[in-house]
């Protein structure tokens, strides 16, 4: 088997804020039919963060319950990458702000990444290379706290939420919750959705968004990363892959020989929205937390622009105890408010002109 | 339109006190072993100079609380909000909104923990100064 | 105290702080005439912030055209006119000067109220309290609520207060609020910082008030009706209420009357009238405790049997205190102190208390951080 990496992941979190609006709350503001929306789109709620909430505090937060289980100091850490598309300075890193709030060490490489929603995943692969070819242990993020222009579908599923992984190497000679065996990324040119500086809210060009661009690299990834690897959809557990909303994911597991049972765990749309930069890693924060050794997990994000990134991992006995550690994501996901459209506009920060 | 905050804070002061901020930093009199959470360079209580930071933990209970209706103009768009009285486990007091849950929610007695959080923001210059809120403990 | 010159507490649109300033004065000198003055004290809180002017005492003391005569700001939150006049005290007391001239001064209403909430936050703790969005109203709803969890009080006990000083202010010239208010009134009102509503509050206010202190012996020569200061003390307590052992102890106030009847040599029933600071109900009933005029947790009993009504045997704030006669921050202290010499003297008209002897004046800043109290003497 060519391309075989060995990293480990010692610790993984996830956050969800409280607050959540329905589709048909926000179907009901514009005098939509609620069950068009809830069809075609395949959700019923999407999280809300509240004003004093950021993609840096929902990684603050996801960070907390991850070290937990990864049982690391933070000063042991020697590299930190954060992905986000809603970075709370347009130029200032998000990264530095978490690594003090968890009180890492000043001697670590740090960045931020953007790469639409594929950005968690590129913090992740670069995270990757760190602990594989300097050592050490590093703290991988997605997050995001996604922005959806009034009116447009993206309202309806433009989520937030945070993921963070701890990852080490076999020198680094901890115990292992999972280990990262296979990846491979494939990326092209594609204009499908995109913000322009200075700009709230992003451009998407609609159906386009479908097969040139979602489809085309999720199964490009897939199918390679399983022909690399050797395997077939039946011999995987788990298998996740970017939600932007809860009807993408399901017909792309059906374009690559996937069933149902498969997603169960890492699919979570339907309830959180589409979290961007944080999407696919929080399906990997919900299928860890439900997983036991020996389990094989597929996990496939997309950005637009266009790319995805697929993953091999295979489950180790060190997560049964791991488990216990921290809080799992569905605390976080069972643990809501609902609130009005009014509301929302307030806590969106849509006051603010 | 743009507004003009009068209560801004500054770089210099955000960086300063970030420290304290983000991991609830409190401190401790050598000599006496009163801890405190208001920075000091003189012990409270038997005024030694001896002073070194501690670690103040995560949890509290809410001692007392207000719901704020009418906020300075920085704090308008949040209101209402709950501000706490919060005792930490080490007996040490600090105040701090209580994020998370609706007013009628909150009792006194109530435990919490520490959520991480923009504590305020200059909208003009979009400088945050982070720091800690609490919420309802999550069992 | 050899006279006083005072404008009534209330909405002063085209007045500014310096014509608030001097109009107090002119009302002095109308009673006194132009006397010596040695020394003036300026207490007035926003100056820099409402009205943009920093150096407000050496802008006002050339106003009265009281040329190069040294004039001093002084800021101690809403006691800064307490403090102002201990400060003042202090000056005749040494000995360096016969007459030294008070002027309390502000100006609240200059901008909206979101504005002066956030202004008046600036009492709070700059790194532990106001950031996190916490207002001096907050802070006394705090202290309510611990004080009312405690304590099991019953919440007419609040409003019975407040319409007591409603009733006051009615008689009182001098007074912003001069309505009265029912109990009913009272539970309508909107809430303001849970669990204080709005008529728990002193509201916004300006305005202005002066007062001349003097040696004995140059009032003698320029004044027939003086008082005398028996005692002014002054004490600070923890800043912060979370480095407090208990919030519902107002330990300025205890400690500054503790030498206040010391250095009086008078006992707590010689005293007649109590003037508190009342910026909201529940610092008049935690003010009344640490005062030692009623027993910890206890108030409510005295307030629901009428024992600090005006027509009682220790009538608290007959001008309607701070809750009706207004609070204009800077300024509130001197007022109290010229409300009770007008008491002393039987200048009060429709709000005289009958005969009073000694009065007792109590004025607090922020959160209890710094008192003032005086303790003042009819001259037989
Ligand atoms: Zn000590």
């Amino acid at each position: 088997m060519k391309n075989k990496i060995d990293v480990d992941i010692l610790g993984w979190g996830g956050y969800v804020p409280i607050y959540r609006i329905s589709v048909d709350e926000i179907s009901k503001e514009w005098g939509e039919n609620p069950l068009k929306w809830r069809k075609m789109l395949g959700l019923c709620e999407k999280s809300v963060p509240s004003l004093d909430e950021d993609s840096t505090t929902l990684a603050v937060e996801a960070c907390k319950i991850c070290l937990k289980r990864a049982q690391v100091d933070p000063s042991e850490i020697t590299a930190i990458y954060v992905g986000t598309e809603s970075k709370a300075y347009a130029v200032k890193p998000t990264s530095t702000i978490i690594a003090q709030a968890l009180g890492l060490s000043p001697s670590i490489s740090s960045a931020d990444m953007e790469f639409a929603c594929k950005a968690g995943t590129e913090a992740l692969t670069v995270c990757m290379s760190q602990v594989i070819s300097r050592g050490g242990v590093g703290l991988a993020i997605g997050t995001d706290t996604a922005q959806g222009r009034p009116k447009d579908p993206l309202e309806y599923s433009a989520g937030a939420g945070a993921a963070a992984f701890i990852l080490g190497s076999k020198h680094s000679k901890r115990e292992s919750a999972a280990k990262i065996l296979f990846h491979y990324s494939y990326v092209t040119d594609t204009p499908d959705f995109w913000r322009k500086n200075g700009d709230k809210y992003p451009c998407h060009a609609e159906r386009f968004t479908g097969s040139p661009a979602y489809f085309k690299h999720t199964v490009n990834a897939a199918r390679t990363l399983m022909k690399t690897v050797g395997t077939n959809p039946s011999d995987y557990q788990h298998v996740i892959f970017h939600q932007p909303n809860g009807k993408f994911p399901l017909k792309a597991a059906k374009l690559l020989g996937f069933v149902k049972k498969q997603l169960k765990y890492g699919l979570l749309v339907d309830k959180i929205g589409n979290t961007y930069s944080a999407n696919s890693l929080l399906g990997l924060v919900s299928v860890l937390d439900n997983a036991a050794p020996g389990d094989k997990i597929l996990l496939v994000s997309f950005g637009s622009g266009a790319g995805s990134d697929a993953f091999h991992l295979e489950v180790q006995e060190g997560i049964s105890e791991k488990k216990r550690l921290a809080l799992p994501l569905e605390k976080f996901i069972n643990r809501k408010i609902n609130v009005s459209y009014g509301s929302y506009v307030r806590k969106r920060a849509m006051l603010y002109v | 339109m743009r507004k003009r905050w009068l209560l801004v804070a500054s770089a210099p002061q955000v960086w300063r006190e970030s420290k304290q901020r983000y991991k609830l930093i409190g401190f401790e009199c050598e000599n006496c072993k009163r801890p405190f959470f208001v920075e000091r360079v003189i012990c409270p209580n038997c005024k030694s100079r001896k002073i070194r930071e501690i670690r103040l933990g995560a949890e509290g209970t809410v001692e007392s609380f207000t719901v704020i209706f009418n906020p300075p103009k920085k704090f308008e768009y949040h209101s209402p909000y709950i501000i706490g009285l919060i005792k930490l486990k080490k007996g040490v007091k600090v105040i701090g909104q209580i994020v998370d849950c609706l007013p009628q929610e909150v009792k006194v007695g109530l435990e919490v923990e520490v959520s991480f959080r923009i504590v305020s923001k200059d909208e003009d210059t979009g400088l945050i100064m982070y720091g800690y809120k609490f919420r309802p403990k999550i069992y | 105290m050899a006279g006083y010159g005072l404008i009534r507490v209330g909405e002063h649109w085209n007045k500014s702080l310096r014509h608030l300033g001097a109009e107090v004065y002119l009302d002095l000198v109308s009673r006194v005439g132009e006397v010596k003055i040695n020394k003036v004290y300026v207490s007035s809180l926003f100056a820099a912030e409402s009205s943009h002017q920093y150096l407000f005492a050496p802008l006002l003391a050339d106003h009265l055209g009281l040329e190069h005569v040294p004039a001093t700001r002084v800021e101690a939150g809403d006691a800064s006119g307490g403090i102002a006049v201990h400060e003042a005290f202090l000056s005749i007391k040494s000995g360096m000067f016969d007459s030294v001239l008070v002027i309390g001064a502000e100006k609240m209403t200059e901008h909206v109220a979101s504005i002066s909430t956030e202004s008046r936050a600036k009492l709070l703790d700059s790194k532990y309290e106001s950031p996190h969005g916490l207002t001096l109203a907050g802070t006394y709803a705090l202290m309510m609520r611990e004080y009312m969890d405690k304590y099991s009080v019953p919440r007419e006990a609040f409003g019975m207060f407040s319409v007591e000083m409603h009733k006051n202010a009615v008689n009182n010239p001098y007074a912003q609020l001069r309505f009265p208010i029912t109990l009913e009134k009272y539970f309508e009102s909107p809430t303001t910082a849970d669990p204080l509503k709005l008529y728990d509050c002193a509201p916004i206010s300006d305005g202005a008030a002066a007062l001349l202190l003097t040696s004995l012996d140059y009032g003698k020569e320029i004044s027939d009706s003086l008082v005398e200061i028996k005692a002014s003390s002054a004490a600070t307590d923890n800043f912060s209420i979370i480095d407090r052992d208990s919030i519902l102890e107002l330990k300025s106030t205890s400690k500054a009357l503790e030498e206040a009847l010391s250095e009086a040599k008078v006992k707590r029933r010689n005293i007649d009238v109590l003037e508190i600071h009342d910026s909201f109900t529940i610092a008049a009933f935690l003010s009344l405790e640490s005062l030692g005029f009623s027993q910890k947790g206890k108030t409510h009993e005295l307030v629901l049997n009428n024992y600090f009504s005006k027509d009682s045997d220790l009538p608290v704030n007959p001008g309607g205190g701070l809750k009706a006669r207004g609070h204009p921050m800077g300024a509130t202290g001197v007022y109290q102190l010229v409300e009770s010499y007008m008491q002393l003297t039987g200048e009060a008209g429709h709000f005289q208390v009958p005969d009073p002897k000694n009065i007792l004046v109590q004025n607090m800043g922020g959160t209890g951080s710094i008192t003032a109290v005086h303790i003042l003497s009819r001259i037989e």
